[in-house]
């Protein structure tokens, strides 16, 4: 199993380096070198998943890799259900998104393509290490890792100096919860001496409550920081400034779970601290909510995608807030291939339309993209929470588990949020592929993707419609398969069974919700009633709210950005730099100068002096030797 | 006669060490290149004398006298002719302070390696046959084999750069 | 005919070798200044001589040639140097030659 999951790594990680070394020379070729290495990982990752399907599960180190002191960190890997479940969904997405991307990328010059798919690449293989990691360390790398790739797949067309930028924000908001990551995992190793999975959890017992609720808290910050939550979503929507592929499999279907993968993993501590759980629910539901509510206006495909998958990932930890883990990673699952899906959608009618992105200017495009606009559809059917699509499933469990478990409020949020995910959805397509076209010019350049674009639509398309029924598969699904893991959703799953009415209910109330967002759009955005516009100005406060991002931009400009600004340049580069760094070094500089100045003379050119000071030197040598010898 | 005996070495090192003196000082007093490279012939030619005569070892004198008095000191006065130096180049023009400086360095030099330190145990037998050319030749094609063939590198390099020195530019 | 106390050739030798570094300090000419190198490898020689006879090494000897035939590579390049130096200033005076001072 080891050599399987060494292939389901090296594959993406040879194909990577190879781009990397001689993209120069493979150029647009690239693409021969990527998808193979990423399909053979995926054909891998379905082997494994077949073993442990079957039982098999596996711990174990590929080699040591720090040994200090006390502190043993290996390169090793844990391969159980849970993390199968996420190389598998990982490298299936990531197959058809690298294929799709030949189609998307076509335009682009040699040397970037063979950059992007060594990226692109790149990027599964940290996912992977992320994934399947047996301790934090590892785990940490894999981060990391895919952070950068990240990094430098938003900021891919750097040339522009908006992508540049969103870029660097990506990078130095993940900082800021990969900061809290770190203190939490010196806490742990503080702790329980160890950062292997199995002795942490195994050991978790023996932290006090009160530090196992910091040391989540701290884990929190940093799943945060990459899943997007509040405080630190911002970095998410300015990330579609990368190619659309990328958007689709770092922004939304991989990179941006890893959170909800790491709390999940790290279950055993924040099962210890219910504070944290609370915390990270409330989170959850709080961004759920209020990412909804700034799509519900926003003009451009891609942000309103954006807006939804932090949205999405709110549901994620309110899953695994209320500790139905099994529902989070499951709707992380659905949410992978429909949010994918809807991505690369998009990217589709952006490749129509020459890069055009305002819904206002779109319009009419069924007829133009019938496979794009379909395939659409059915990814927003699905994250729309309408049976017997994907994302009804998972939701479903996740808001069931939160009533369940008495998070009423939490539920009645996530209920109502998804009635705005069906509304903002549905508003999308409404505007993008219905009525009429409202710019001509716009209308006329519009065309169908070619198939290598259309092809990966139409498979995650029937991913979408299709995944939701593994939640009812024998053995209790999916909830039963993950809970081998996360044993805690046991008592879950029971509960469930007992209040089997209130369930049923539940369900139904959410299918409701959904319709009427649906509805709510269509009449909104087809029959124009009530007309969006008169709408708008009449709740003119709260649509200019929305509209600017409730100024969460404009908060952290003036509370964080701004100061730091400032202060670097009157304090760090005014003082600190000109007066006391290059006061410093200059200083040294002009001392060496003056003792040169003086010794200069010593350089006589006469030999002869030199011949003394070779005899004198001798002679003092000798003393010396006898003095201290 | 036969009492004066035990006195014969030290008869023998004065002699040596006033004739290495004096052609010595010489080299240095002397104001015309080609009478010091001469007193420097002189003074290789006595030290020859005294590989010979008082440290029995006649195949380094040998060398001593072909090569350094033959070889490379009639090279060194061939560029002295060649030089055809001027009266005033020769000039004996010595700066004192730099003289005074030079020998009381010297003397220091010497006083402290030789009296301050005279560690130099054991006595050197006189006259009596040392070891031969034979000897002499096992030991430098055997143990000095490495440093003995880095030597002929030296040389070569030394040939060559000599001829890029030396040579009139085209 | 007897054995002397090896210290009194390490004298000798020291002595050539000290007449020979006064020399380089005092004289100008740079040829004269090369003999007096010479010199001073010469003094050199005769302590390693005296101190191999006295340990009863041959070893002394062979570096004796060793250092001989550093002393020909020397006299080689120090000679070109000397006329190459001469052809340019037509002088050979160490102290003339201190363009690269300060």
């Amino acid at each position: 199993m080891l050599t399987s999951i060494c292939a389901v790594i090296g594959f993406p990680l040879l194909g990577a380096t190879i781009n990397g070394l001689f993209g120069w020379k493979i150029k647009r070729k690239a693409h021969w070198v990527a998808v193979p290495a990423i399909a053979l990982s995926a054909i891998f990752a379905l082997r494994l998943f077949s073993q442990v399907l079957a039982g098999h599960t596996f711990v174990g180190d590929l080699y040591p890799w720090l040994v200090i002191g006390k502190l043993h960190v290996p390169i090793g890997f844990q391969l159980d259900q849970l993390s199968v479940f996420m190389i598998t969904t990982v490298t299936f997405v990531a197959t058809w998104i690298h294929i799709y991307s030949i189609g998307y990328m076509d335009h682009e010059p040699p040397m970037g393509y063979a950059r992007y798919f060594c990226y692109l690449n790149m990027f599964v293989t940290f996912m992977l290490v992320l994934c399947l990691a047996n301790n934090y360390v590892l785990m940490f790398v894999g981060w990391e890792g895919v952070g950068l790739c990240s990094y430098l797949l938003i900021g891919y067309w750097y040339e522009k100096a908006s992508a540049a930028n969103a870029g660097m924000k990506a990078f130095v908001v993940n900082r800021i919860g990969d900061f809290g990551f770190m203190i939490g995992l010196f806490l742990i190793y503080k702790f329980v001496g160890s950062l292997q999975f199995n002795d942490v959890f195994a050991h978790a017992h023996e932290i006090t409550p009160a530090m196992a609720t910091i040391i989540t808290l701290l884990l929190f910050t940093g799943a945060t920081g990459k899943s997007a939550q509040i405080p630190l979503y911002v970095w998410l929507p300015d990330a579609m400034e990368g190619p659309t592929p990328v958007s689709s499999l770092i922004h939304a279907a991989t990179m941006v779970t890893a959170g909800v993968y790491m709390v999940s993993r790290s279950h055993a501590l924040f099962n210890l601290a219910p504070l944290s759980m609370e915390v990270v629910a409330t989170v959850g539901a709080a961004t759920a909510f209020f990412a909804a509510t700034m799509a519900l206006v926003n003009n451009d495909l891609k942000r309103v995608l954006a807006y939804s998958t932090v949205s999405q990932l709110g549901y994620m930890f309110i899953g695994v807030g209320v500790g139905v883990y099994a529902a989070g990673i499951f709707h992380l699952m659905t949410h992978a291939f429909f949010k994918g899906l809807m991505f690369l959608t998009a990217g589709s009618v952006m490749h129509a339309l020459h890069g055009e992105l305002d819904m206002q200017k779109m319009g009419g495009l069924l007829k133009k993209m019938p496979i794009t606009a379909i395939t659409f559809i059915v990814g927003a059917t699905a994250i729309a929470g309408i049976p017997p699509l994907a994302g009804f499933w998972s939701k479903d469990e996740i808001l069931a588990g939160a009533f369940v478990h008495g998070h009423k409020v939490i539920w009645f949020v996530g209920t109502f949020t998804a009635f705005l995910t069906a509304f903002y959805m549905f508003r999308l397509i409404f505007l993008t592929f219905f009525g009429e076209p409202r710019d001509e010019h716009i209308h006329e350049i519009a065309h169908e993707s070619p198939p290598v674009m259309t092809i990966p639509l139409i498979v995650l398309a029937i991913g979408s419609a299709l995944v939701g029924f593994a939640a009812i598969l024998p053995h209790g699904g999916v909830a039963g398969f993950l809970n081998h893991v996360l044993a805690s959703g046991h008592h879950v799953a029971e509960a469930a069974e007992e209040g089997g009415g209130v369930e049923h209910m539940l369900m139904i109330i959410s299918v409701i919700a959904g319709f009427a967002g649906v509805g709510l759009a269509a009449s909104m955005y087809l029959k124009g009633v009530p007309n969006p516009k008169t709408l708008g100005s009449t709740f003119k406060p709260i649509y200019t709210l929305l509209y600017h991002k409730y100024y969460v931009d404009e908060l952290y400009f003036f509370l964080f950005v701004n100061p730091l600004v400032g202060g670097s340049r009157q304090v760090l580069w005014k003082f600190v730099d000109v007066v006391l760094i290059d006061g410093t070094v200059n200083g040294v500089a002009k001392v060496c100068g003056w003792i040169g100045s003086g010794l200069r003379y010593i350089q006589t050119g006469v030999i002869a002096h030199y011949a003394i000071g070779i005899l004198g030197g001798a002679v003092i040598l000798y003393w010396l030797r006898l003095l201290f010898g | 006669m036969s009492h004066l005996l035990p006195y014969m070495p030290y008869a023998l090192l004065l002699l040596f060490t006033l004739a290495l003196a004096v052609t010595g000082l010489g080299v240095i007093i002397l104001p015309n290149p080609v009478h010091a490279a001469l007193a420097l012939l002189a003074n290789l030619v006595v030290t020859s004398l005294l590989y010979l005569v008082m440290l029995g070892a006649p195949f380094v004198a040998m060398v001593q006298l072909i090569v350094y008095a033959g070889a490379i000191l009639v090279f060194i006065l061939f560029v002295i002719m060649l030089m055809n130096l001027r009266k005033e180049e020769y000039t004996f023009k010595v700066w004192p302070m730099r003289a005074l400086l030079g020998i009381g360095a010297a003397a220091i030099f010497f006083f402290q390696i030789f009296a301050l330190n005279p560690n130099f145990a054991g006595k050197a037998l006189l006259g009596a046959q040392g070891p031969d050319a034979k000897v002499l030749a096992d030991l430098i094609f055997s143990k000095y084999l490495m440093p003995f063939e880095l030597v002929s590198l030296l040389i070569f390099a030394a040939a060559v750069g000599a001829i890029a020195l030396a040579k009139k530019k085209a | 005919m007897g054995a002397l106390p090896v210290y009194h050739y390490v004298g000798m030798g020291l002595l050539l070798f000290l007449i020979g570094a006064v020399g380089v300090i005092i004289r100008r000419n740079a040829i004269v200044m090369f003999l007096c190198l010479e010199l001073m490898l010469n003094g050199v020689n005769v302590i390693f001589m005296a101190l191999g006879r006295a340990k009863g090494s041959v070893e002394g000897q062979v570096i004796v040639l060793f250092v001989m035939a550093v002393a020909a590579a020397e006299a080689a390049i120090g000679m070109a140097i000397i006329t190459s130096y001469y052809r340019t200033h037509r002088s050979v005076d160490a102290d003339k030659a201190d363009l690269m001072k300060w």
